[in-house]
């Protein structure tokens, strides 16, 4: 067995996790030693500050939740440290994680004789860093030297293709509905090798929102039937809807069998100090239709993923199935008829994703075993080959080290199926080969090297071994990376999909100073990540600061920055800033953590979106923009869903607060859409009607240079109007302004007329007593015909009247362009 | 006998002011004879004192000896001492306490002192440890002096765009300071010798007012520029403009007197001083050993011809294989050295490139051939363009290579130049909105820093004015103007940093007449006339 | 827009270029080139080391090379990358001089006489560290990447 490599993977799941291992030859799952091939993520600390971890701590859930800790993988990256009273200690969710990895990891020890060092562990597709940076640095607690992520879709696929007999090409959908998750990624296999064409997915849609709506169904009911009201907002109520939940789960297991079920409650109902009587029985058909809205949610996600993809639904090769809650028999058949393809069948949707990581593991390299000691006394060979190929002829390159390395080498496979010729040795002591192998199966290659006279020498090491199958080439990067610039744009560092590890350096321009030696002169690069256009709607994952205390010459604006972003497999990023102008160089990243999400906060939030939106309603139903009251509606119902979770954040579930803020999120993406579509014809009305009063009054008033620049400037205007463009037509505004401002004042009468709006609007100046005084000023000026008196009082005027706040600092505060 | 002191003391003085003046107007033959005249001066003040000396020295009175040679020391040899052994040996606070002095006679502004004083801190090395006094010893308000001494701080610390860019700035304020002037410009005239800008020599110098005409008739050429043709105004050079700003810019002094000759010389210019001349503007400048060969370059450059004209290059080869791969080499090669020939030359090829069929189809069954979706080839076609206008807006940038004109036509030089004209006016309105927003906040810096943050716009606005000509600056100013007169509003009023706001004033003055907006003339105009208030 | 780099590494970094492939290689063979060119990289063999392009020979990494095959991965990207491989690696012909032969190259391209090189520091001027002449840097920095 210790001849035999050992790849490990990990599948550290929201609500349950399990372990893999693959051979080179086939894919093993680990079983805990209770026998399950799945451990529930739940973790426990009584109090001694003993942990108890999966089995054992899910049945103290319901009778110790305050001491029990499950679903901490939505809390990856937040910070957010959860207490456990008895012991009296707080742990951190990665510090949680690392419980759960470490009990996989001894279960591995148990079944294979070896504590991995190495693994893979798969992480949701659309983690963003801090959240995998947590799941790296669980590892790292658990005790693993080294780890890759992996994304689960792709984990599942490479699964789900190595079982596949037909070698033929294709596109596959992943459907993975977790816990807490649900991902869907389309992937195309071609020669072996899987390719990710896109994904899509929603972070905050799972298993868990259908025992959800069972539950308050539940709920519901047991109010109906003249019990209490029980909310989830409501701190008071949490235990009892706990036990609740715990039933509506185990009857929505066995309604997948059975056509009824009662519900059972694994402990009494107590609400306010009395016990609830429960008689409550579920159909399949009452299961199906609660649970139908959230299925249609996911199926719309695949939808729009096959749009993105360019593919009609029909077109899908097969649907891979992953996750406890695609157990469902209702939900098996309604995805198969909406997407119209087949599902494949066979697979184990519970323990896909960590083969599918075990098997990713090998095509790494990432040998769970310790690095064997040097033992032969032969020529040291380093060898670089794939140790998972799709291809059947792979390279094999080579390189001796220390002098005088051999004439030439042979590889030959051991099974004597194939002997490649002799390939010779560079003046490096490098050499290139091919080898052939058997397909869809592990070949083990013997070196044969030869010196000069042709005595055969030994070779360390004499052998290795290639597996042929199915590829991923490099795990891409699941979210655009870049940085924040100033205009609120992002410049793009590493695009979705680019391989890892990877390594970029731009140039940036700050526009800001920073004086040397003072401590709050500060500029800021904000790295974002995310694929929106305007960057502060983008997931800010860490500030490079540069400090005024830390600059011994001031930077003046203008400055350029050599910006070195880095990002490995394992999520870390490191960035490196170098600024020329004062050779020196800022490494200091501020981590970011998953923002917090304050219930209080989010309640400002949503009343704001709120406001933004009868607002902008009100401007569309003005303008007639149908298409725009369209987009509104559908940002209603997701604020209405918004509120909700608000609600159930505020009784003191974190994780819907999270919900929350990502639907506060994304509604704020579609309202700056919105605005945009609304903003232009404004814009454009805006423009039309400056120029009228310019051409009336730069014609009457104006000089014959100002008329000959009108011409142009109306030309100019025209051009912005059709190329659509916002911003040149707002410079062109604004000169056009001017220009009609420089010849209007020169009409005699324009003073007096200003004077009068000015004074009409006096209700709104910020010094009402001031701005009395300066009228009656101004009046007496009027009779006294004194216009240049008249003038002072209206611009005295002018600065009483507040300025329209400007939302300047919107792009993380960057201050560089 | 105090009279006949007297009277020596003004010889001097009259000798040393007008040799000053007369190497200011370029005057050599009058700058020695006044040198005399103060150095007649000095002799006979230096042989009362020694004979004073003498005096008591035969009395006995050794004491009374050394006290008054320390006075006499101080007195008449303090220029000297600053020059030569305070600041050289880096004794900030000596040489402050001694330029100090003058202002005990009544003489010159303590910022000269402050100057001398930067100067020897920079030779000290800028300790650490220096730092509160230096800070202990600043004036409340920033003036020009000050922006000198930063400047020369700056120089010590080896950041010298940042002292470029300060000592520049002396052009833009109004104060005398003539001290810092002279420094000024002997750095830049050794910093641009040392670049070998020549060219920028001969300018400086070139810009230097004569006393009673210059200014005002270049001024006043602006004003008549502008109400004659509005579009020509922004013509005015940059040097008349810079001229508005102040009576004596670039005082000359020996160094740069110097310098000038050879750079007249090296370029060739027919104003270049004869081989007399530039043996006596040597003798006049400090230095001596180390420009030695220097003037030797300088005297053998008069006598060669200019170089010959360069052999015109042939024109590029056609690359075989169509026009794409055609397009493809020209652009390569344009890009690494775009010139607004090369740059037309490429997108003259791709043009025709763009609108040929035959590698269009090619590239549609290829798309096919890849399995990749129906619109990938149309899609590869635009990104292909897209990238291209964009390889060429950034090569205009870059090279800071004036833009063609807004044309409306169609076609990839119009494209990549619209492009590189919205990108200029984007960047300059984000560095705008920065400072608006600052200003607005009312979140000060530190003057000195608020200063190099206006030159810095000022800089990017300049540079993208002289890319974008008279139509981007048009479209520039009414934003800067917004943005930068309530920074000046703002320095004035609620700063006090009365020097740094007329600058500032002065500059949008300028722009304004270059622009022809008649409101913002009248508004700066009116400004610049506030006398800035003295320390 | 801030990246002025962008137009060179276009046609330098040309995916085609940094795995040495011609536009029209099959699939297979820009996975086993990508496969063997970062194996021959990661044992730091001298024959992977450089790549030629347009621009002169640039340093090749595993960076590149990975990067490089996941353009050739995605059809609608590779279709760009082959326009741009159009013309093949070959250093542009005639060198910089070549354009600059226009009828406008001007007063600004004309030799200026060359400076006084170290003229500050003769002056008496900048740090105290190096009061002596020195050398100029040379301004043809490398361009990174």
């Amino acid at each position: 067995m210790a001849d035999r490599p050992l790849y490990a993977g990990f599948d550290l799941g929201t609500s349950n996790s399990a372990a893999a291992t693959f051979d080179g030859e086939r894919t093993q799952v680990i079983r805990n030693a209770q026998g399950g091939a799945v451990t529930p993520s739940v973790v426990r600390l009584d109090k001694q500050g003993r942990v108890t971890v999966g089995q054992r701590a899910r049945r103290l859930l319901d009778q110790d939740p305050e001491n029990t800790a499950t679903e901490f993988k939505r809390l990856m990256g937040t910070g957010k440290d959860l207490p456990f009273p008895a012991a009296g200690v707080t742990r951190k969710p990665e510090e949680l994680s690392a419980e759960i990895l470490k009990a996989l990891r001894s279960d591995v020890a148990d079944q294979s004789g070896v504590t991995v060092q190495r693994a893979v562990i798969s992480v949701p597709a659309l983690f963003e860093l801090p959240q995998s940076a947590a799941t790296s640095e669980a590892a790292r607690l658990a005790g693993f030297e080294r780890v890759e992520l992996l994304q689960e879709p792709i984990a599942s696929a490479l699964a789900a293709g190595w079982r596949a007999d037909d070698d033929g090409g294709g596109t596959w959908l992943v459907y993975d509905l977790g816990g807490g998750t649900f991902d869907a990624s389309l992937l195309e296999t071609r020669d072996g090798l899987l390719r990710v064409v896109a994904h899509d997915g929603d972070n905050f849609l799972g298993g868990r929102d259908l025992d959800w709506a069972i539950t308050e169904r539940l709920a519901a009911r047991l109010a109906d039937a003249g019990g209490v009201r029980l909310e989830r907002r409501d701190p008071a109520h949490a235990a009892a809807l706990r036990v609740l939940r715990a039933a509506a789960e185990d009857a929505k297991i066995e309604l997948s069998r059975t056509a009824q079920a009662q519900v059972t409650l694994a402990q009494p109902l107590v609400v306010g100090g009395v016990e609830l009587e429960v008689d409550l029985t579920l159909s399949r058909a009452e299961i199906e239709a609660l649970t139908a809205p959230l299925i249609d949610r996911s199926l719309e996600v695949c939808l729009r993923l096959l749009a993105a993809g360019g593919l009609a639904p029909g077109r899908l090769t097969k649907i891979v199935l992953v996750g406890g809650p695609t157990l469902m028999p209702a939900l098996r058949a309604r995805v198969a008829a909406r997407l119209e393809a087949p599902i494949a069948e066979g697979l184990d949707p519970m323990t896909l994703v960590a083969q599918g990581a075990a098997l990713y593991a090998a095509t790494a390299g990432l040998d769970g075993r310790a690095a064997p000691a040097a033992r032969g006394s032969g020529k040291k060979v380093w060898l670089q080959y794939p140790p998972v190929s799709a291809d059947l002829t792979p390279h094999v390159v080579g390189r001796f080290v220390g002098a005088d390395p051999p004439a030439r080498v042979t590889l030959a496979r051991a099974d004597g199926g194939w002997s490649g010729p002799p390939a010779a040795i560079g003046p490096d002591g490098g050499f290139v080969t091919m080898v052939s192998l058997v397909p869809r199966a592990a070949s083990t290659f013997q070196i044969g090297a030869v010196d000069a006279a042709g005595a055969t020498l030994d070779v360390e090491p004499p052998s290795f071994t290639i597996v042929q199958g199915l590829t991923i080439a490099d795990p891409p990067l699941s979210r655009t990376i870049g940085v924040a610039l100033a205009n609120d744009h992002v410049q793009v560092y590493f695009e979705r999909g680019a391989p890892l590890p990877s390594r970029r350096t731009f140039v940036h321009t700050t526009v800001e100073t920073v004086a040397a030696g003072t401590a709050d002169s500060v500029l800021r690069i904000p790295i974002v990540q995310g694929e929106l256009e305007h960057a502060h709607l983008c997931r800010l994952v860490g500030t490079l600061e540069l400090r005024g205390d830390s600059v011994d010459r001031t930077v003046p604006l203008g400055s350029k920055v050599e910006l070195t972003i880095e990002l490995d497999r394992a999520g870390c990023l490191t960035a490196r800033a170098f600024l020329p102008a004062i050779d020196q160089v800022f490494e200091q990243v501020a981590h970011l953590l998953v923002p917090d999400a304050a219930p209080a906060a989010l309640d400002a939030a949503l009343a704001d979106q709120r406001r933004h939106l009868s607002q902008m309603r009100t401007e569309a139903f003005r303008h007639g923009l149908t298409q725009v009251i369209e987009k509104l509606g559908t940002l209603e119902s997701q604020l209405a869903q918004a509120e909700r979770d608000i609600d159930a954040a505020h009784g003191g579930d974190a994780d819907a607060a999270q919900k929350a803020r990502r639907t506060l999120l994304e509604i704020d993406v579609a309202l700056a859409d919105a605005d945009l579509a609304r903003k232009w014809p404004e814009l454009t009305d805006e423009a039309r009607w400056a120029g009228v009063a310019a051409v009336s009054t730069v014609g009457a008033f104006g000089t014959d240079a100002e008329r000959k620049l009108l011409d142009e400037v109306m030309a100019a205007l025209d051009r912005a109007m059709t190329a659509r463009d916002p911003a040149e037509l707002g410079r062109q505004l604004r000169l056009l302004r001017r220009l009609t401002n420089a010849a209007y004042f020169r009409d005699p009468g324009a003073w007096e007329r200003q004077f009068e709006m000015v004074a009409s609007d006096l209700g709104s100046a910020t010094d009402l007593p001031r701005a009395k005084q300066l009228v009656d000023d101004g009046n007496a000026a009027i009779a006294a015909g004194d216009t240049p008196r008249l003038r002072r009082i209206v611009n005295a005027l002018w600065e009483l009247m507040p300025v329209d706040a400007q939302e300047r600092r919107k792009s993380f505060d960057s201050g560089v362009r | 006998m105090a009279r006949l002191v007297g009277q020596v003391w003004l010889l001097i003085a009259f000798g040393r002011r007008h040799a000053w003046r007369a190497r200011r107007d370029h005057r050599t033959g009058a700058f020695l004879a006044y040198t005399a005249v103060a150095a007649v001066g000095d002799v006979v003040a230096l042989v009362w004192s020694l004979s004073l000396l003498w005096f008591l020295i035969g009395l006995g009175e050794w004491l009374p000896a050394m006290i008054a040679t320390g006075l006499l020391a101080a007195l008449m040899m303090r220029r000297v001492v600053i020059e030569h052994v305070t600041i050289p040996l880096g004794l900030f606070r000596v040489t402050h306490t001694l330029a100090e002095l003058d202002r005990a006679l009544g003489r010159e502004p303590l910022g000269a002192a402050r100057l001398a004083a930067a100067r020897a801190l920079a030779k000290a090395g800028l300790p650490a440890t220096a730092l509160p006094w230096w800070q202990s010893v600043q004036a409340a308000r920033l003036g020009a002096f000050d922006v000198a001494a930063h400047a020369v701080l700056a120089d010590g610390k080896d950041d010298r765009p940042g002292a470029r860019a300060l000592f520049e700035s002396l052009a833009l304020l109004r104060e005398p300071a003539p001290q810092a002037r002279e420094l000024a410009a002997e750095w830049l005239a050794l910093d641009d010798a040392d670049a070998g800008r020549w060219q920028a020599i001969v300018d400086r110098g070139a810009a230097v007012a004569r006393p009673g005409r210059g200014a005002h008739r270049r001024r006043a050429a602006i004003e008549a520029d502008h109400t004659t043709n509005a579009n020509g105004p922004a013509a005015a050079s940059p040097r008349g403009a810079a001229a508005t700003a102040g009576e004596m810019l670039w005082p000359a002094t020996g160094l740069t007197f110097f310098l000038e000759g050879v750079a007249g010389r090296l370029l060739g210019r027919p104003d270049a001083p004869s081989q007399l001349g530039m043996w006596l503007r040597w003798l006049e400048a400090p230095r001596r050993r180390a420009t030695w060969w220097l003037l030797q370059r300088a005297l053998a450059a008069g006598t060669v011809t200019p170089p010959a004209p360069r052999p015109r290059p042939a024109p590029m080869a056609a690359d075989g294989g169509g026009p794409l791969p055609h397009a493809i080499a020209v652009h390569t090669a344009a890009l690494a050295t775009p010139t607004a020939a090369s740059l037309t030359m490429a997108t003259t090829a791709w043009d025709a490139a763009l609108t040929d069929a035959g590698w269009r189809t090619a590239i549609a069954l290829r798309a096919i051939t890849l399995g990749a979706r129906a619109d990938a080839a149309s899609h590869a076609v635009d990104e292909l363009r897209a990238q291209v206008i964009s390889d060429v807006a950034h090569a205009m940038l870059a090279a800071g290579l004036p833009l063609p004109p807004d044309a409306r036509e169609t076609g990839i030089l119009a494209a990549a130049a619209a492009r590189a004209r919205a990108e200029l006016l984007a960047r300059l309105e984000l560095t705008l909105e920065r400072i608006g927003g600052r200003v607005h906040e009312r979140t000060p810096l530190a003057p000195i820093d608020e200063w190099r943050s206006f030159l810095a716009v000022r800089a990017a606005y300049t540079e993208a004015a002289r890319q974008g000509g008279v139509e981007l600056e048009r479209l520039a100013f009414p934003h800067a103007h917004t943005e930068l007169t309530a920074w000046t509003v703002w320095m004035w009023n609620d700063r006090g940093e009365h020097a740094i706001s007329h600058g500032m004033t002065s500059w949008l003055y300028e722009r304004a007449l270059a622009v022809g907006d008649a409101q913002a003339i009248e508004l700066h105009g009116k400004n610049a006339q506030l006398e800035p208030s003295a320390e | 827009m801030s990246d002025p780099h962008d137009a060179a590494e276009r046609v330098a970094d040309n995916p085609f270029f940094v795995l040495g492939l011609p536009p029209d290689a099959a699939a297979r063979d820009v996975e086993r080139e990508a496969q063997k060119l970062i194996g021959m990289l990661e044992l730091g063999l001298a024959e992977a080391m450089t790549y030629a392009t347009p621009l002169g020979p640039r340093p090749r990494t595993t960076e590149r090379v990975r990067a490089a095959a996941a353009v050739l991965r995605d059809p609608r990207r590779r279709l760009v990358a082959e326009l741009w491989a159009a013309r093949g690696p070959a250093a542009v012909t005639g060198g910089p001089a070549a354009v600059t032969g226009g009828s406008d190259a001007g007063a600004a391209a004309s030799p200026s006489p060359a400076g006084w090189v170290g003229a500050l520091a003769i002056g008496g001027w900048g740090p105290r560290r190096h009061p002596r002449l020195q050398p100029r840097p040379d301004d043809d920095r490398e361009g990174h990447t």
